[in-house]
């Protein structure tokens, strides 16, 4: 959850205003907390001591149904739903590597000069080693704008510019998607991002596209710039775009939308302070992406765009929504 | 425009593979080269073990699970990146 929703008017906000999580959240780093469905704050990460305090509170606080908890009108929400009818994506993304034959691998801690051979560093650093995932939404009538109306082996199709861009802006995003400083790229430092389909296979049943496409987005890369840390060279990513999109001429839904950027960065991963942060490579050094469909069979593939989906929204998410 | 150490570990992963693609060349990868990638890029077994938790995407939906329940709730609040990154 966005811990600006501590700030947010309306129920939500007072809720958590309410139980004291204004003073606990004081910065933007990572919060656990826990509450009662009355409003108690129990303690910080789950523990048997936070347990403990539950069970003191007086029955009406915590025993099933004991809490009444209305419905939220649609405008007292402060984070978005997924568009109806629309079709979710689970984004990971990975610092990636690179073996002795020069073949991409899952990244270390050695990979990085800064921690390299510093145990302590790169425990402390395990999390940077994982995948993030986060979620990329389209709505109804983008996906069906990918499904082409006449199918014929080897046609191409663009990419609504709107698709490609959200993609470049909100996902294909490496500082903000796997260390969450600096955020949504603008739209001003997007260099290229498109996206063509490929009719590749077609069948009563199934019509099976190929993604390819391309995005760059920040400063143009420059050798002589990439060092690190604290080099002159800003921030910059490109990637090549390969997918797999499998479209169910029954269903009528795609059952199969796999996407890879196997990108590179360079330049200054900023922090918030403009410095470098630990895990800055120099020269060029790959990064990973990799989509997939959202099954939608946890509330979590719900979670919004871009950790922060009101954030997103007002950033421009849905051309509709600038 | 892409270096010659880029074209290089694109060649490594594809012996197939001709060039960088653009929008105005698209060459889709091979099929199993795909595979690959796409397997590698993604959690594997052991890794992201936060999305095993079935986790609520706002507070009050949240909060009318656990009063339903009975149960207390957890939350997990960030700056606004990717749910896990940190900051």
């Amino acid at each position: 959850m966005p811990t600006e929703v501590q700030d947010a008017k309306g129920p939500e906000g007072e809720f958590l205003r309410d139980a004291g999580i204004k003073k606990q959240w004081v910065t933007s780093t990572g919060y656990m907390s826990c509450l009662s469905a009355s409003g108690k704050l129990l303690g910080g990460a789950p523990s048997a001591k936070v347990l403990e305090t539950f069970q003191k509170l007086p029955e009406a606080e915590r025993k099933p149904g004991a809490v009444v908890v209305r419905d939220l009108e649609p405008a007292e929400k402060v984070i978005p739903s997924p568009p109806e009818g629309g079709l979710i994506l689970k984004v990971h993304g990975r610092f990636m590597g690179r073996d002795d034959k020069e073949n991409l691998r899952a990244v270390k801690g050695d990979d990085f000069p800064q921690i390299r051979g510093k145990e302590s560093s790169i425990r402390s650093h395990q999390f940077l080693f994982e995948p993030n995932t986060e979620y990329m939404w389209l709505t109804k009538e983008e996906w069906q704008s990918l499904v082409p109306a006449k199918p014929v082996k080897g046609d191409k199709l663009p990419v609504a510019s709107a698709i490609s861009e959200r993609m470049a802006r909100f996902h294909l995003s490496p500082r903000r998607a796997l260390t969450s400083e600096d955020g949504i790229v603008a739209r001003k430092d997007i260099e290229s991002a498109n996206l063509t389909l490929v009719v590749d296979d077609v069948s009563p049943q199934r019509i099976r596209l190929l993604m390819v496409g391309f995005v760059h987005h920040g400063s143009d890369y420059d050798n002589a710039k990439a060092t690190s840390p604290n080099g002159p060279l800003g921030f910059g990513y490109e990637t090549p775009i390969h997918g797999v999109l499998e479209y169910d001429r029954k269903k009528e839904a795609f059952v199969r939308f796999d996407i890879v950027a196997p990108g590179e960065v360079w330049g200054r991963w900023g922090d918030a302070n403009g410095k470098s942060q630990t895990i800055e490579r120099p020269g060029r050094s790959p990064i990973g992406f990799a989509f997939e469909l959202a099954t939608g069979d946890s509330p979590t593939d719900r979670l919004p765009p871009a950790g922060n989906g009101g954030r997103a929204l007002r950033a421009g998410y849905f051309p509709a929504s600038k | 425009m892409m270096t010659f150490r880029w074209l290089f570990t694109v060649a490594v992963l594809s012996m197939t593979w001709t060039g960088p693609i653009r929008a105005d060349e698209p060459k889709p990868l091979p099929a199993d080269q795909f595979e690959k990638l796409h397997k590698l890029i993604k959690p594997q077994a052991g890794e992201s073990r936060w999305m095993e938790i079935h986790w609520y995407p706002n507070i009050w939906e949240a909060r009318q699970k656990a009063a339903k329940e009975g149960k207390p709730l957890f939350i997990w609040a960030g700056s606004g990146g990717a749910p896990a990154a940190g900051c």
